[in-house]
């Protein structure tokens, strides 16, 4: 066993070494804070929420039990949190365009933004995320860039297997609409 | 994994995600660190209520005995000037306390030191809380 994962510092902490904590906000705390931010929009109400997120970790850190990863754990307490917020500020979260895009289409676009330059590649993504409502991109970040299960995002979102299943890919190929219609646009320009 | 879920897997590497504030560790630890000594703030054994009482019954006891002890008054002049005043009969009360002082008085040695243990400890009690408040 590795001496320094998530395990280790979790039992210094249930063992009173408060300080071991901060290697757990180290690490999470852009995720958190990155999840926070998609879903609600402000980035004060987002600092406040995944400070709040890892507080309540600390204060329930003796239920945790490790039958799931901590940073499942952990993203399920922010992503409760901000639902919790956002419903009392009555945003509607749930709405989504399906788009028309075959999986050939995907796959190219997929090949031509691989040749664009990663800056501007970027930036693409950054609007193409801004498109898709907050828990969409809340999906798309934890299955395609923390490299979560399907099974462990069912987990932090409450939604089932298969909704989730259904939601990525609805949001994936309404990002490649988006990365789609910047890069028409990128080359019109230059010609 | 899909060979296109592989694809947009390979695409969002490019991604950069919001960064918390620079100062985030060191406010979330902040807050519980805090958060740890309001559960562990000092709270006195006994309620201030309760001790008030111990003290007044040992005020009122240390205080009879003062009074009751003697057969004259120190002070003459102030005996003639109460003496108008009618008198309270207080022989029950004078009874009672020599009943207390006498078994106080045949209390073994040790267990006085015990209660003496106790009153200070519980004075330091006091003392710890006063301090923490004016901190």
């Amino acid at each position: 066993m590795n001496p320094k994962d998530d395990h280790y510092y979790i039992d210094q902490v249930k063992n009173g070494k408060l300080s071991a904590f901060s290697y757990l906000v180290e690490k999470y705390r852009d995720m958190v804070y990155g999840l926070s931010l998609k879903m609600l929009k402000n980035t004060e109400d987002a600092e406040e929420l995944a400070q709040d997120t890892f507080v309540k970790a600390f204060q329930s850190i003796g239920t945790y039990r490790g039958s799931s990863k901590f940073s499942t754990w952990l993203y399920r307490i922010a992503y409760n949190g901000a639902i919790t917020q956002l419903r009392k500020r009555k945003v509607e979260l749930y709405s989504l365009d399906e788009q028309r895009l075959s999986d050939q289409d995907e796959l190219d676009i997929a090949n031509r933004l691989t040749e664009i330059d990663q800056e501007a590649l970027a930036g693409s993504l950054k609007k193409a995320m801004a498109t898709l409502p907050a828990d969409d991109q809340v999906l798309i970040t934890l299955f395609y860039y923390e490299d979560q299960r399907v099974e462990d995002i069912a987990q932090i979102t409450g939604l089932s297997e298969s909704n989730v299943k259904v939601k990525i890919h609805r949001a994936r190929k309404k990002m490649y609409s988006f990365l789609k219609e910047n890069l028409e646009e990128a080359v019109f320009n230059v010609l | 994994m899909k060979q296109i879920d592989q694809n947009f897997k390979e695409l969002m590497k490019s991604y950069q995600p919001e960064k918390s504030p620079g100062d985030f560790t060191v406010n979330v630890m902040n807050r519980i660190y805090a958060e740890t000594n309001r559960i562990s703030e000092y709270k006195p054994v006994l309620n201030k209520w309760f001790l008030r009482i111990v003290y007044a019954i040992i005020g009122g006891f240390v205080g009879y005995s003062m009074f009751n002890t003697g057969t004259e008054s120190a002070s003459p002049g102030g005996s003639k000037f109460f003496s108008w005043l009618p008198k309270v009969d207080l022989s029950a009360a004078a009874d009672a306390g020599d009943k207390i002082t006498g078994v106080l008085g045949g209390l073994p040695q040790y267990v006085v030191v015990i209660f003496l243990s106790a009153t200070f400890l519980l004075l330091l009690d006091q003392w710890i809380l006063r301090r923490k408040q004016v901190l």
